[in-house]
């Protein structure tokens, strides 16, 4: 076979790959819009500890950690929105070191180490970590996005949540695929 | 029965019926109200808690979008059988769950979205409540309840409440019962007692002591009434026995006062009587010697003096006739006689009867009487005559010249009853006349138009209240019609019944000779020219009037050479001018006026206008005022004869003295005790050839009836021994065993009411008044010698 062959199937492999991404891509743009309104409301499910005396209106903060699946759908959703007397706030991570000073993590689900040093290093911060790997609440995390034939929806790690001294409301638990741990 | 004539028992009954039944009816009201209201507000406060709740949970489901926790959650909603249906709405407004009541009608839909709220309907509450999470409105959840619940729940207390009342109107009647019957018990009584009372009449009934409240003092006041009515009654029972005492004493006391007056009355009329005759018998006398004596050969101066006797004494008979006969109008003892008589005889012979006073004051005395009259009425002729010829004799005392005419016709306003028939007299004169003013003051009694004018004309002024008094009587009235200087006009109307009787007058063989005759009327009068024309046109005859003698013969040159020439001239004798004689001469000077039938009409027929007519030719001559019966006798002997006769027909010319009808030679008693009256009666007789015996007194003439037959008694009724009542009593009662009957005639100088019944009555069969009338002399006479002729021949052919 001449170069010129193996050249020509390669562009067409190239063109028939990009066109696939193309329409994998818009798939994800709306299960990723789903999944930014489902972090949102993830958060205002939660009791989180109450703050301190003259930070009522401290930021909650929305991190990302690694890379960022939502590309910007995360700030068009959560634009102007607060949580509480709290304004959301949102930050893109790359080491899972940043972490301190943000209240809910996502980790995305192609990263799988960083999941795991993540899940590491927190520990029982109470930090709310979302993730979208499929054993993430196994590993320990907290909430765990997971499609059901289409459809965005999540499991609870309760024990993860108790850990971090974060209370998951039991509302939030009636809507889960599936729970871990005890719960009333 | 209505409400309101119902006891007051069942009234009051009702009344706390009603109040009852409306304090419960509001009671229920409001309770009901107000807890239907409660119910609503509990309702919707519960359904808002569900709505919640629902709502805080199903945010979290629309939050994630998931349908199918949201519908489980919404189907815990069965535990509340009323939750119909729920749905939930994201916050797009997008049905997101629903949840159905199992067993739910197919039809039923889904409340669509609406605002927050409650809606209540008939049936259902659906209630919307915003769904939030966490202050963000994630969707809307709708809550459909039923509320028939609560409508089985408002029958349940209606049916309860309904029960209720029943059972309360039925409580309320026993209770309030008795109780009633406690209040009306006593006024039923009271009722009843009345009833008793008034339909009794007994107030000696009383009511039961009842208590002492409102009903117990009415109780009390009532019987206090019946004892005061009980009291009253007594005493008005003892002044009723008083007052009857007194009435009786009263009617006592008017009897007696009653008795004295009628026996005063009596005795007045008797005085009356007495005084009448007492003045009438002297008069009586010298009028009868004054005729006789007058009927003697005397010098002129001797006639003279007697003649002024005999017209004195005629006035003296009047003026005592007008007296009594006020008397009798005064004390109501006039009574009208009711007899057939002709009418228009009767008229037109009072009417004659005053031609002599007229004749002698150079005045045309004129009678009309209207054809349509009935013959024959029913009446009091005397009392007619005396008015007409009070109101003529008065006409003619008053007017001085021209003419006093009688009228008399028809007056339909008299005629109310089928027979009676209405009567209008007009007398009519061209006198003095009478002032406006005094118009009234005449009929009243001793009044003349002027004291100047009694002086002038005498009288007593009585004849105008008796004539008002007898036209009243007879059923009319009179009234006056008159313009000072203008003459005079007295009308009066009056009521008679028709008579059955008719006419005797060959009227239809008159009426068929003197049909289509031509007949021509020369008088200067006009109401005579209007009257002949009258009659004539009544008779069918064709009559023409003129007014002299000039016109006449002109009116007969015009038709001289007619077809139809006058066959008829009826002239007057009296006319300015030319008078009647000139006519007659006129005419039969002239060949060419034919030989027309002529008849004079004269006032007053003296011998040698007898004699002129005779010598002239006139065919006949009647004396005025014209009787139409004569009139018609004489054109009816005129025109039967075919041409007129050579001697004039003198119809009524019976100048004074009368030579006495040479009738059948009568044998007559005269039963008469004054000497006086007995020479005039006798004389009287003699004259007309009749033997006379006299009597002094009744028994003398029963002794003369037992010696002698006569054909006539003439009796006084007064008379010493024996009176002439009982005198012909007794000659009634022999009567009755020999079947004879003697011709009885009374002489009496009572013009009293009653006189003629009573002589009658007696038995006899006649009655004169003294002083005696030559002229109701004969008229008797010859009325009873043909009676008693009658009676010969009878007696003579039964003794056959």
């Amino acid at each position: 076979m001449s170069v010129w062959a193996s050249l020509q199937f390669g562009i067409l492999a190239l063109i028939f790959l990009l066109f696939a991404a193309g329409r994998a891509s818009a798939q994800q743009t709306e299960e990723y819009r789903v999944k930014a309104a489902f972090l949102f409301h993830f958060a205002q499910l939660v009791d989180w500890p109450a703050p301190s005396p003259g930070e009522e209106n401290k930021p909650l903060t929305l991190c990302t950690l690694g890379q960022d699946p939502f590309g910007g759908d995360l700030e068009t959703t959560l634009q102007g929105k607060s949580i509480g007397t709290r304004p959301v706030q949102i930050r893109h991570l790359r080491q899972p070191q940043d972490v301190p000073g943000c209240q809910v993590v996502f980790v995305s689900g192609r990263d799988r180490k960083q999941m795991v040093s993540l899940l590491a290093s927190l520990k029982d911060d109470a930090v709310l970590t979302v993730g979208e790997s499929d054993d993430f609440v196994k590993q320990g995390g907290m909430i765990g996005f997971c499609m059901d034939s289409d459809k965005v929806r999540f499991d609870v790690n309760v024990d993860a949540a108790a850990r971090a001294k974060l209370k998951i409301s039991s509302r939030l638990l009636l809507l889960a695929k599936s729970v871990i741990g005890n719960h009333p | 029965m209505s409400f309101r004539n119902s006891s007051i028992q069942t009234k009051l009954a009702y009344l706390i019926l009603f109040a009852t039944l409306f304090a419960l009816l509001l009671a229920f009201v409001g309770f009901g109200v107000y807890e239907g209201s409660n119910f609503r507000k509990d309702t919707a406060r519960e359904l808002s808690t569900l709505a919640d709740t629902m709502g805080t949970n199903n945010a979290v489901s629309l939050a994630f979008d998931d349908k199918r926790t949201a519908n489980d959650l919404l189907s815990a909603l069965k535990a509340d059988p009323s939750i119909e249906t729920a749905c939930l709405f994201d916050s797009d407004g997008k049905l997101f769950a629903t949840y159905r009541r199992a067993g739910l009608a197919a039809g039923t839909r889904q409340p669509p979205l609406r605002p927050d709220g409650d809606y209540f309907q008939a049936k259902t509450l659906t209630l919307y409540r915003a769904v939030f999470l966490d202050k963000e409105k994630t969707g809307t959840i709708a809550l459909v309840y039923d509320l028939s619940g609560f409508r089985a729940k408002t029958i349940q207390y209606l049916k309860i409440a309904a029960i209720v009342l029943v059972l309360a109107s039925l409580i309320t009647y026993l209770i309030s019962a008795p109780l009633l019957r406690t209040i009306t018990a006593p006024l039923r009584q009271l009722a009843a007692v009345a009833t008793q009372i008034s339909r009794e009449e007994n107030y000696s009934l009383r009511v039961g002591v009842l208590g002492s409240d409102e009903i117990g003092r009415v109780v009390d006041s009532f019987n206090q009434m019946l004892e005061r009515v009980q009291q009253r009654d007594l005493a008005l029972l003892s002044v009723n026995d008083d007052l009857e005492l007194r009435v009786k004493q009263r009617t006592e006391e008017f009897e007696r006062a009653r008795d004295v007056a009628e026996k005063a009355s009596r005795a007045k009329s008797e005085f009356l009587a007495n005084m009448s005759h007492e003045i009438r018998t002297p008069l009586n006398g010298i009028i009868g010697m004054t005729e006789l004596a007058l009927d003697t050969s005397l010098t002129p101066e001797q006639r003279e003096f007697l003649q002024t006797v005999r017209f004195s004494s005629d006035a003296l008979l009047g003026v005592i006739n007008d007296i009594l006969d006020f008397s009798k109008i005064e004390a109501g003892k006039i009574d009208l006689e009711e007899a057939d008589f002709n009418l228009r005889d009767c008229l037109e012979s009072t009417v004659r009867a005053m031609a002599v006073r007229s004749n002698e004051k150079g005045l045309e005395l004129i009678c009309g009487v209207a054809a349509d009259l009935p013959e024959f009425v029913r009446g009091d002729s005397t009392r007619i005559r005396q008015v007409v010829t009070n109101l003529i004799g008065n006409a003619i005392k008053f007017t001085h010249r021209g003419e006093v005419a009688l009228t008399v016709e028809r007056d339909p306003a008299g005629e109310v009853q089928g027979d009676e028939c209405g009567l209008h007299f007009v007398v009519s004169d061209t006198g003095i006349g009478i002032p406006e003013d005094k118009k009234e003051m005449i009929f009243q009694p001793f009044s003349q138009a002027d004291t100047s004018t009694t002086r002038q004309y005498g009288g007593t002024g009585l004849g105008l209240t008796i004539t008002t008094r007898l036209v009243g009587m007879m059923g009319g009235r009179i009234w006056l019609e008159s313009e000072f200087g203008q003459g005079s006009q007295f009308h009066f109307t009056m009521r008679c019944r028709t008579s059955q009787m008719k006419s005797q007058a060959a009227g239809v063989g008159a009426s068929r000779l003197l049909r289509g005759v031509k007949v021509l009327v020369v008088d200067d009068n006009h109401t005579n020219r209007r009257i002949l024309e009258g009659i004539f046109s009544n008779w069918e005859m064709k009559p023409k009037s003129v007014e002299s003698v000039d016109a006449a013969l002109l009116e007969l040159s015009a038709v001289r050479h007619g077809s139809e020439p006058y066959e008829l001239i009826v002239t007057d004798m009296h006319m300015p001018g030319k008078d009647g004689f000139d006519l007659v001469a006129a005419i039969r000077k002239d060949p060419d006026f034919g030989n027309s039938t002529i008849m004079m009409l004269t006032s007053g027929v003296g011998h040698e206008d007898g004699e002129r007519c005779k010598s002239l030719g006139v065919a006949a001559f009647l004396s005025k005022p014209i009787r139409q019966s004569e009139l018609r006798e004489t054109l009816r002997r005129l025109l039967s004869a075919g041409s007129p006769s050579s001697a004039p027909v003198a119809a009524n010319a019976t100048p004074p003295p009368a030579p006495p009808k040479a009738g059948r030679q009568l044998h007559i008693l005269l039963a008469e005790d004054n000497p006086v009256n007995q020479k005039v009666a006798k004389r009287l007789l003699e004259k007309r050839h009749h033997t006379v015996v006299v009597a002094g007194n009744g028994l003398q003439a029963l002794d003369a009836l037992q010696k002698q037959t006569f054909d006539l008694v003439l009796m006084d009724v007064q008379m010493p021994e024996m009176d002439g009542m009982e005198a012909t009593a007794r000659i009634r009662l022999e009567e009755e065993t020999t079947g004879k009957h003697q011709t009885i005639i009374a002489l009496t100088a009572h013009a009293m009411k009653g006189d003629r019944e009573r002589c009658l009555e007696a038995g006899m069969d006649d009655y004169l008044t003294k002083p005696i009338r030559h002229e109701e002399l004969d008229a008797i006479l010859n009325k009873h010698s043909a009676d008693a002729a009658e009676d010969k021949a009878l007696s003579a052919g039964s003794g056959i």
